[in-house]
């Protein structure tokens, strides 16, 4: 984090596909987010990151990507994210620490960034979330909002930078 | 011994595919493959539900061109409500999709050409993998790279301010749009978003300019490789404006065959059923379309920037008309059948949607306030649009309750099947024949020739997922000879 002390600009981004049940676990967090509408905090969703998304996290101090994820975590998962140079680009999608990498290649800044990844049961082309997923991406927007209507960041980093 | 080479998946491109390359006892390359391996059920997700939903709905099918399904869609509704196949909707409706649909065509091509194709070009196809990449053009190129960042930007922002939003945009609606531009986006799109020159309307054309200039510039020093790779004759198939002009959002359906006669002479959109047909092979979920007068052996054709420059007579713009005449005088007016040179042409059409771009911000219908408009209601629909890749084809039928009980789509990707085929065998022949060792720029080679189309396989065929490689040598008898990874 650049400046913590100062009041960090923070960013929730979720991405995934609310047309794919559990895979919009990202947006749905990110939205209730946005309905708390706490100060300092925005929020952005997409399907999926892009090239232009570096220019959005060089102008935050704090980011936390939301995603959901097939891999066995209990609920969910959160943790420190590095720039990932080493770029494995295998669809149009980029991956959040590719993303980091970019805005730190092209804007000469790295925001401090966390990656929150909620467990997903089911991806089938269908809308609305699983019930595990659902109970999943609630207990997770519950620990992201304590912690963001906390606003102790320098807790944040101490406790999963 | 005869052998297969698999190389799974394709990396760069949306979703799940698979190429087999088959080789016979002396490594020669007899057959190649672009296998589909994922079923498609987007069409079975649609049907039961409300067709006012349709346009909203489709957007699930990928988070890369959802704007070209969201507005196939509202054209198709546009029929069920009476409100005519395309050329009935109020001026301020058409202009504002116009302006959504040339945001989404400018930001879709920036990303292929910079994110995706670029790295093979500025680098070489046999470059080191780890700087063969968006990263390492930055490293390189890095002003390149933040313009391609801002030009992606500035089309984001003109589809959210006349979607809505980024994602499920909700700004066709049947028989028209929900919401006009305001000046005071109008005017940001104009002078510079957030008062930033650089994301300008001028900027954008200047920049795309610019581009086409780096890719003649790099041709003129690999014109062997880019007019010999993967280069084979082909038929051609886009919209075009009735009076023959390039038209991304709506057209008649024309096509040239390789010697420019044409063989689809201006069809109605709404008999696409009468042009088209679709076959099915044992080996591919993906459908292979053809021309229904010429049969599948004869009939297939290509689709996107490339085939809509051979097909249409002019672009109206005077930008992109000056690049499409260099482009033309290049083959002596012939259909160019040279599948690297669909960079070339996505460069152009990138130039001509910033010309659009601007010229539908100086329009001040766009600030008109008659959004919508209703007719008959009848019980079928049909939306056709050239999307990034290539023609899209919306069809649905609708019962009396309102609810869809039919829809088919043929994706621009399903649409270029067969000649993405027959490009991954011209790169397998060019660059595997009489080798039995799996290399990554063999490897890769096979992938710059499916990437000059630009599949989204995600659309085809609505995989998901991260895609490792990996590359297997199997002889006739199924063994497995040789494997190569990359990314597991």
């Amino acid at each position: 984090m650049s400046s913590p002390s100062a009041s960090p600009k923070v960013l929730v981004y979720g991405f995934g596909n609310p047309g794919r049940e559990d895979d919009g676990a990202g947006v749905a967090l990110a939205e209730r987010i946005r309905a708390a509408a706490l100060p300092g905090v925005t929020t952005d969703t997409n399907y999926q990151l892009n090239v232009e998304d570096a220019l959005l996290l060089s102008e935050h101090d704090l980011v936390i990507f939301a995603d959901a994820t097939h891999n066995p975590v209990d609920r969910f998962s959160f943790y420190r994210l590095q720039p990932d140079a080493s770029v494995s680009f295998t669809t149009h999608a980029m991956s959040p620490g590719s993303v980091l990498a970019l805005c730190t290649q092209l804007y000469g800044k790295t925001p401090a960034a966390y990656l929150l990844e909620i467990a997903g049961t089911s991806f089938e082309l269908r809308e609305g979330m699983s019930a595990e997923g659902t109970e999943n991406a609630e207990a997770a927007g519950a620990f992201l909002l304590e912690l963001l209507r906390e606003g102790s960041f320098e807790r944040v980093e101490a406790l999963y930078g | 011994m005869a052998q297969k080479i698999t190389i799974e998946p394709v990396t760069r491109v949306e979703g799940h595919g698979k190429v087999t390359i088959h080789l016979d006892d002396n490594h020669q390359v007899t057959e190649s493959r672009l296998h589909i391996v994922e079923f498609r059920g987007f069409e079975r997700f649609v049907c039961g539900r409300p067709f006012w939903e349709a346009p909203v709905l489709v957007q699930r099918l990928c988070g890369i061109c959802p704007v070209s399904h969201h507005l196939a869609a509202a054209k198709a509704m546009d029929m069920l409500v009476g409100a005519g196949d395309g050329n009935g909707l109020t001026p301020v409706a058409e202009k504002m999709r116009r302006l959504m649909h040339y945001g989404q065509i400018f930001q879709s091509h920036v990303l292929h050409f910079f994110h995706l194709a670029s790295p093979d070009l500025l680098f070489g196809i046999d470059a080191d993998p780890a700087q063969r990449n968006v990263i390492g053009v930055i490293m390189e190129h890095t002003e390149l790279a933040k313009q391609a960042v801002l030009m992606r930007k500035y089309g984001q922002e003109i589809i959210a301010a006349t979607a809505g939003k980024k994602i499920h945009g909700t700004g066709a609606v049947p028989g028209g749009i929900n919401k006009n531009l305001s000046l005071e986006d109008r005017d940001a799109f104009l002078n510079g978003i957030n008062g930033n020159p650089d994301l300008s309307a001028d900027k954008m054309i200047k920049w795309a300019e610019a581009a086409i200039a780096l890719l003649l510039d790099y041709h003129s020093s690999h014109t062997e490789f880019l007019d010999g790779f993967a280069a084979f004759p082909s038929n051609h198939l886009s919209l075009v404006r009735p009076d023959g002009a390039l038209d991304l959002y709506h057209g008649v359906i024309r096509a040239v065959d390789p010697e420019g006669k044409r063989i689809v002479n201006d069809v109605d959109s709404r008999d696409y059923l009468e042009v088209v047909e679709e076959e099915v092979r044992s080996w591919s979920y993906m459908k292979f379309p053809y021309i229904k007068e010429l049969g599948p052996k004869k009939g297939w054709y290509r689709v996107g920037p490339l085939a809509r420059l051979n097909v249409c007579d002019f672009i109206p713009s005077p930008k992109a008309q000056a690049a499409f005449e260099q482009f033309r005088a290049y083959t002596k007016g012939k259909p160019n059948s040279m599948s690297m040179h669909y960079h070339w042409a996505r460069l152009i059409e990138t130039l001509h949607a910033a010309e659009v771009m601007k010229e539908l911000l100086l329009d001040p219908d766009l600030q008109g306030t008659d959004l919508v408009t209703k007719g008959e209601r009848c019980g079928e629909g049909i939306g056709l649009l050239e999307a990034p890749r290539g023609t899209l084809f919306h069809h649905y039928q609708v019962n009396e309750q309102d609810l869809i009980t039919m829809c088919n789509l043929i994706v621009s990707t399903t649409n270029n099947n067969e000649p993405m085929n027959r490009a991954v065998n011209a790169a397998a022949v060019a660059q595997m024949t009489g080798k039995a060792e799996i290399t990554e720029p063999m490897m890769n080679a096979v992938e710059v020739a499916i990437r000059a189309y630009d599949p989204c396989l995600s659309c085809a065929t609505h995989a998901m997922g991260q895609m490792p490689l990996e590359v297997t040598l199997y002889d006739a008898a199924g063994a497995v000879l040789d494997q190569q990874r990359k990314g597991m």
